[in-house]
């Protein structure tokens, strides 16, 4: 349920827009004037900054050519999502891959349109559409990446900043199920959801394939692609109810444990990605 | 090679001001999002009824959006306390009336907002007893009597720094750095 903090919040966009000299009336506002301009970056960042856009060169580019998509669903009252004013933090950039590779057309596809079509404008606040991407690469229904500012759950009482949310869609097409890490969760390999027996995550860079324990000792391994990776799950003793996993291991492209290592604590600040 | 700056970290407060002075409306609503709890903190404890601080606290982001879209903000060097100026005058005018106005809402012609049961709840919530209070305490010192000298009693940074024997901008840091936690424990309030 709203609170009215967010009902003056959609009415004060609402106004901030009408007045004079505010953004058309899409919401979008033109490219030359959408981004903060931030100050400018210390030094030593600058290093790691460079080394982004050497890897990822053509994906930070299409920023400059933003995608605007349509967010939410117009029958609802409660209004649409924003687009985000900027990108996601350095530090998930560094450690995602999917993240730095251009967007593709899949990535724009009508599947993906389908997708932001159930996201919503008081949990979903900022959604970063330059960094959505699709991730599922076995032909079945979509998977989705959308990065957002932050993700709210107001009756869990729960909010993640620079969330990075992944959205399963029903085989059927109705509807779907939606996951939301913070960059913390996928290096600790929290990043894990499933919907019916199809299980799925992210995992940072340098992982390669990923072992999956189930509950009766198989043990099931998935190639990862775009930092992502999927299987299908056996049933268990209900037919109707998917086996339970127990335990994930990462490996990277030689086979050796990738360890989940922890974080610092502070998040926010860039980290070398692991691996080149 | 396009140019591109990639952001590093959380945009501040004059950067957001700034952008919505250039017609960034999102950047306003950011603003907004980084200071309502605040302001609302700020005006429930001097209102007599949640109703009226909830009140006081659209009409300080209405008259702050007028002033950063009409008058321009490029003059605003430090918009928390330019943002908690407003608040001031707002809650002067109110006691002066008897009651809050709504110039500038009706000049943005923005609807009333009718507040139901679980809006005050959360409003009660958030005041608690001695709400701001508590919270200014859950700040280490320098940072505490930074704040409440600067936001609380409007003090001019050089002022400040005269008694607390250290320069203007280390002044500022410790109230930047006082406002940014103080929102990040206002953010857990539902």
């Amino acid at each position: 349920m709203k609170d009215f903090r967010d009902r003056f919040e959609e009415q004060l966009l609402g106004a901030a827009r009408r007045l004079p000299g505010s953004e058309p009336a899409s919401g979008r506002p033109p490219a030359g004037r959408r981004r903060l301009r931030l100050p400018r970056v210390p030094r030593r960042l600058g290093l790691v900054v460079a080394a982004l856009v050497l890897v990822g060169g053509s994906a930070l580019a299409t920023a400059t050519h933003p995608w605007s998509p349509s967010l939410g669903d117009p029958r609802m009252r409660a209004g649409r999502p924003v687009i985000a004013v900027g990108s996601p933090p350095a530090a998930q950039l560094a450690i995602l891959g999917v993240l730095r590779r251009p967007a593709t057309a899949e990535d724009h596809g009508p599947q993906v349109r389908d997708a932001l079509r159930y996201l919503g404008p008081m949990g979903d606040i900022g959604v970063r559409t330059d960094w959505i991407r699709r991730l599922d690469h076995s032909g079945g229904a979509a998977i989705t990446l959308i990065p957002v500012e932050r993700w709210r759950a107001t009756t869990l009482k729960v909010s993640i900043r620079d969330a990075l949310c992944v959205f399963a869609a029903e085989p059927n097409g109705d509807g779907g199920g939606k996951s939301c890490w913070s960059t913390r969760d996928v290096l600790d390999g929290h990043a894990v959801a499933g919907i019916g027996p199809r299980l799925y995550g992210l995992v940072p860079d340098g992982v390669a394939t990923v072992e999956v324990r189930l509950a009766d000792g198989r043990v099931e391994p998935s190639t990862v692609t775009d930092n992502f990776f999927e299987l299908e799950r056996p049933a268990s003793d209900d037919p109707r109810i998917p086996m339970r996993w127990m335990w994930i291991t990462w490996r990277d492209r030689d086979g050796r444990v990738v360890p989940k290592a922890p974080l610092p604590d502070d998040i926010d600040a860039p980290i070398a990605p692991r691996h080149g | 090679m396009p140019t591109f700056k990639l952001p590093l970290r959380e945009p501040s407060d004059r950067d957001l001001i700034a952008a919505a002075e250039r017609g960034d409306a999102e950047a306003f609503a950011a603003f907004y999002r980084r200071y309502c709890n605040l302001v609302l903190a700020y005006a429930v404890r001097r209102m007599p009824a949640p109703e009226l601080a909830a009140d006081l606290m659209m009409e300080v982001f209405a008259a702050a959006l007028i002033a950063v879209r009409r008058q321009g903000a490029s003059r605003v060097d430090d918009p928390a306390a330019w943002l908690f100026g407003i608040a001031r005058n707002k809650l002067v005018d109110a006691y002066r009336r008897g009651g809050n106005e709504d110039a500038a809402r009706r000049q943005l012609e923005l609807e009333p907002m009718v507040l139901d049961d679980d809006d005050v709840a959360r409003i009660d919530e958030l005041a608690g007893e001695h709400r701001v209070a508590e919270l200014l305490e859950l700040l280490p010192g320098d940072q505490r009597e930074a704040v409440r000298a600067r936001i609380l009693e409007d003090r001019s940074y050089d002022d400040i720094a005269r008694e607390l024997e250290c320069s203007p901008l280390v002044v500022r840091q410790r109230v930047s750095r006082g406002l940014r936690r103080l929102r990040a424990r206002l953010e857990d309030t539902p």
